[in-house]
Parts: C-alpha cells; sequence; structure tokens
C-alpha cells in the first residue's frame, strides 16, 4: 500500500472522528431502530427478587450517584421503582451521596406522577418515603444496621420518621427484605460488608456500566443477587416490565458506536501493520 | 502536655479500635451497643467536617481573587453559585414555593438545569474521547497489547444488540457448531470467571493491606494521623 495513504489512515483528524460520533449518536435518536435486547442472568436476578416480594414488602432502595451519571442511571432508577409500584411494594429511599438527593427526588417524583395519571395515586409516608442525604459513608450503615430511625431521625421533608406510617416494623436495615444500591462509584462494598454480611440483607446493584466488571466477583460470592449494568442493564430492566423506555433506545445509539469505534481501530490497526511491513521491506532493500 | 498531644490520641485509637473489631465479631451486649452508639458519633462528627470544607473553600477562592491569580474569574463564579445555592437551599421552605430543596424550589431548578446538564455534559465527552483515544492507542504492537485488543472488540460488540443478534444468527440459522463465537456468551465468561478471578485478586490484597494498616494505628505504630511533632 501506498505510505501516503498509510500515513492518512494512521492520522485521522479528531475532528472528524468526533463528528461521526455524533451523527452515529444521533441517528437513532431522530428515527429509532428498535433494537431487540437480550435479557441476562445477572438482571434477572434483581427483577426476580423485588419481583417475589409479596404487596406490601418494604424496599430500601439507595440512590447514591452524582447528576453526571443520570444519562446512564435515571432509566434504570425509574424501571426499578414503577417495578416496586406495580407490585404494591413500599418504598424508601436513602442517598449517602449529597447529590444523590436531587436525583431520587426527580425519579421519585417522576413515577409518582405517573401513577397518579394511571389513577393510583401514592402516598407519601405510606406508599414512599425519602430519608435524604445522610452523611457519614460506612458509618451510617452500621448506624442503619443499629438503629434505623434513630440513624434517620427525620427525612428530607423535616417529618419525624417515628411517626411515618411506612417505617412501622423497621428497627434495623435487617428488617428490609432488599436493598436495591443504585451507585456510580465504590459505595456498593459499603452495604455489602455492613449491611449484607451483619443483617444478611439481600442486595441488588444497579450501577453505571464503567462500575459493573468490579462487582461481578460480590455476585459469584453470593453477595449479591444480580447486577443491572449501564444503559444494557436498564434497557434489559425495561424489556422484562415490558416497555421502550430511555435505556433501550440508548442501546441503539450504543450499538452504533461500539462498530464505529470497532472500525476506526481496525482501520489503525490494518494501516499500522501495513507500515510496519513496508518498513521491514526497506530494511531488507 | 505529652500526655494530651501524643499518648492520649493513641489510647483514643487503641481502645475504641480494639472495641470495634470486638464489637464487628460479637455482635451482643455491650459491645453492639457501643458500636451503634460510635456510629452516630461518627455520622455526627463527619457533618463538621461540612463546615471545614465549607471554610477551606472561601479561603482559598477569596485569596485566588485578592491576589489576582490566574483564574480569578472562575472563583467570582464559584463565590455566586455558593451563595445563590447556599441561600435558597438552606432558608426555610414557605408558601412562596422559592426557598428549600423541595421538588419545584429555585434550589431544584439550579440542580435540574444547571448542576445535573453541565456534569452530565462534561461526562458524556468521554464517548468523544474514548473513540479518538481507541482508534490512536489500540494498537496491536505487543501480544499483551493484542490480547487486550481482541477482548475489548468481543466485549464491545457481546454487549450491544448486533453483538447479540449475530450470535443468535450464527447459531440458529448457520450452524448449532458455531456456540463457540456466540459472543455474548463469551463476554458473559470474560466478565463472570478471567475479570472475577483478578478482582478477586485486587480485594484480597486490599483487605490484607487494610487490616495490616489498621493494625500499625490501632497498636501506635503509624502516627503520621497526628501531624509532625514540631
Amino acid at each position: 500500500m501506498n505510505i501516503k495513504v498509510i500515513n492518512k489512515f494512521l492520522s485521522i483528524d479528531r475532528r472528524i472522528i468526533y463528528v461521526l460520533v455524533a451523527v452515529v449518536i444521533l441517528i437513532p435518536i431522530i428515527k429509532p431502530l428498535n433494537l431487540p435486547v437480550q435479557v441476562t442472568k445477572e438482571v434477572l436476578g434483581v427483577y426476580n427478587e423485588i419481583d417475589k416480594l409479596p404487596p406490601g414488602s418494604k424496599i430500601l432502595v439507595a440512590f447514591d450517584y452524582e447528576p453526571a451519571s443520570t444519562p446512564e442511571m435515571d432509566p434504570m432508577a425509574k424501571a426499578v421503582i414503577r417495578h416496586c409500584f406495580r407490585n404494591h411494594l413500599k418504598v424508601i429511599g436513602i442517598s449517602w451521596l449529597e447529590q444523590g438527593r436531587g436525583n431520587a427526588q426527580n425519579v421519585l417524583s417522576f413515577i409518582t406522577d405517573e401513577f397518579q395519571r394511571q389513577g393510583r395515586p401514592l402516598k407519601y409516608g405510606e406508599d414512599y418515603a425519602y430519608m435524604g442525604f445522610k452523611a457519614g459513608e460506612s458509618a451510617m450503615i452500621m448506624a442503619l444496621v443499629h438503629d434505623f430511625k434513630g440513624a434517620c431521625i427525620r427525612d428530607y421533608l423535616g417529618n419525624d420518621v417515628y411517626t411515618m406510617p411506612i417505617l412501622k416494623g423497621i428497627g434495623s436495615l435487617g428488617d428490609f427484605p432488599y436493598l436495591a444500591v443504585l451507585h456510580d462509584d465504590s459505595m456498593i462494598n459499603s452495604w455489602i460488608t455492613y449491611g449484607h454480611e451483619i443483617v444478611g440483607i439481600k442486595i441488588g446493584a444497579l450501577c453505571t456500566a464503567i462500575m459493573a466488571p468490579g462487582i461481578y466477583a460480590n455476585l459469584s460470592a453470593g453477595q449479591l443477587t444480580g447486577i443491572v449494568g449501564g444503559l444494557k442493564g436498564g434497557s434489559e430492566y425495561e424489556k422484562l416490565l415490558g416497555y421502550r423506555g430511555l435505556a433501550t433506545n440508548g442501546m441503539d445509539s450504543q450499538t452504533l458506536v461500539h462498530f464505529l469505534i470497532i472500525i476506526f481501530i481496525l482501520i489503525g490497526n490494518f494501516a499500522y501493520l501495513a507500515k510496519e511491513r513496508n518498513l521491514r521491506k526497506e530494511r531488507l532493500r | 502536655m505529652d500526655f494530651f498531644k501524643r499518648k492520649f490520641p493513641i489510647l483514643v485509637v487503641f481502645v475504641v479500635g480494639l472495641l470495634m473489631i470486638i464489637a464487628y465479631y460479637v455482635p451482643h451486649k455491650p459491645f453492639n451497643q457501643f458500636e451503634g452508639g460510635a456510629s452516630m458519633w461518627y455520622m455526627i462528627i463527619r457533618s463538621f467536617a461540612l463546615v471545614l470544607a465549607f471554610t477551606s473553600l472561601i479561603r482559598s477562592h477569596y485569596l485566588k481573587i485578592r491576589e489576582g491569580k490566574l483564574g480569578w474569574g472562575y472563583s467570582l463564579v464559584m463565590f455566586l453559585a455558593l451563595i445563590v445555592t447556599t441561600v435558597f437551599g438552606v432558608l426555610p421552605y414557605g408558601k412562596n414555593n422559592l426557598f428549600g430543596t423541595r421538588s419545584g424550589t429555585i434550589y431544584m431548578w439550579i440542580f435540574d438545569y444547571v448542576n445535573t446538564p453541565a456534569a452530565a455534559t462534561v461526562f458524556s465527552l468521554l464517548a468523544f474521547y474514548i473513540a479518538s483515544a481507541a482508534y490512536r492507542a489500540f494498537r496491536v504492537r505487543t501480544i499483551d497489547a493484542t490480547i487486550m485488543l481482541i477482548i475489548a472488540i468481543i466485549v464491545m460488540i457481546g454487549r450491544v444488540p448486533w453483538g447479540e443478534m449475530f450470535s443468535e444468527f450464527m447459531t440458529s440459522k448457520i450452524s448449532h457448531h458455531l456456540v463457540f463465537i456466540r459472543l455474548d456468551r463469551l463476554t458473559s465468561f470474560l466478565l463472570n470467571y478471567p475479570t472475577v478471578a483478578a478482582r478477586r485478586a485486587v480485594y484480597i490484597g486490599i483487605a490484607l493491606a487494610t487490616v495490616s494498616t489498621s493494625l500499625r494505628v490501632i497498636l501506635g505504630v503509624e502516627r503520621t494521623y497526628m501531624g509532625s511533632d514540631e
């Protein structure tokens, strides 16, 4: 191959790459491809545990992700909360990340408004509640293990948690049959160490795609019931609930971008190998 | 004076550390009560760290503005953001729906329309940088790099619908003997076995290092947390 052509392929202007990435992201947003999604056993592990809880059960949801992760995390957060309310479960939210509070408020109000429109109004304090941001990281979880209400004292609206009907019968973190942790950091480790290992609470991890590979070790050790990782996990959860949401639509763009990146990697490598071959030939001459 | 400056903190760390270890393994009275109380104390003390962070933030940015250092304008923006969010977030919620941190307040408006889009935009830029970096850096220069490249391509294809569709097509339409090139299953294998093995080794290393550092602190060998002698 001509050396000029090889060099051109080896130094494609980054602006061309940026424009192509933008185009392949935008195309499915304008015209969805409706690609099918296959459900994996990791996502089923979370879905089945929530699905088999009897109506009226209380589920704790930890909103531990930052605004930067909302495009990836919000679809799965909405899916899991929607699943809980569809099954008449009671949702109690909590955050140990200060900015997780805003995300929790947005997700909970979005889903409760949706149920309101569908003619099934949900009552705050009875069907759902949000404890707000609680400082202390691991120590907060240890405090929740010993005395859940004592560690919370008040919810995010300033209500006394001791008088909230939804928390009747909850003395410790171990009184919850399930904990769904929405996270974009390594906080899941503390929930496992001080929650699962001490009081045996079952945990489902819902996280960004970048965090997922790191917690497969916990899954295989039985410390997690399942993993919902990134947009892919979110799209699988949406499929299990029977609708195409933001995660499923986002998978169209993700598919195209993955293939675009692979094409660029292949172009770069073919050009690199061709250049190496030319250099070897020149050396032999 | 030396007792309160050097020996007393070591004694406190030794006693509390030992009690916390016992409480973890003996979750019965009185150790569990101590653990519960200590956790509450930690949460309270930790909240005061916010005051320290607030003061430190104001001090460093104030100095930057006063001395006219490079980028002092950003410090002004920081002060503006700090004042606006604090005022609207801390003042009590009223009928006017302006103050407080509930949905519909100005604080939440800032969170929804400034904080979230700005943070998400910066994070989203990664998609562009990763595409460009992958093209430039992923080269089959060595055997290690080639293995990494092949695995990256398998996972990238196996985790998206086209990869799943391709795998399904190959096994159901062409031949079920082609099951070994089912990229979705190969991806699942890579995540469930080699990744777990490597991760577990890292976890064990972290755990051993944490135990050794904690023991050094509890036994008073590691004293850097008390600052220098001067």
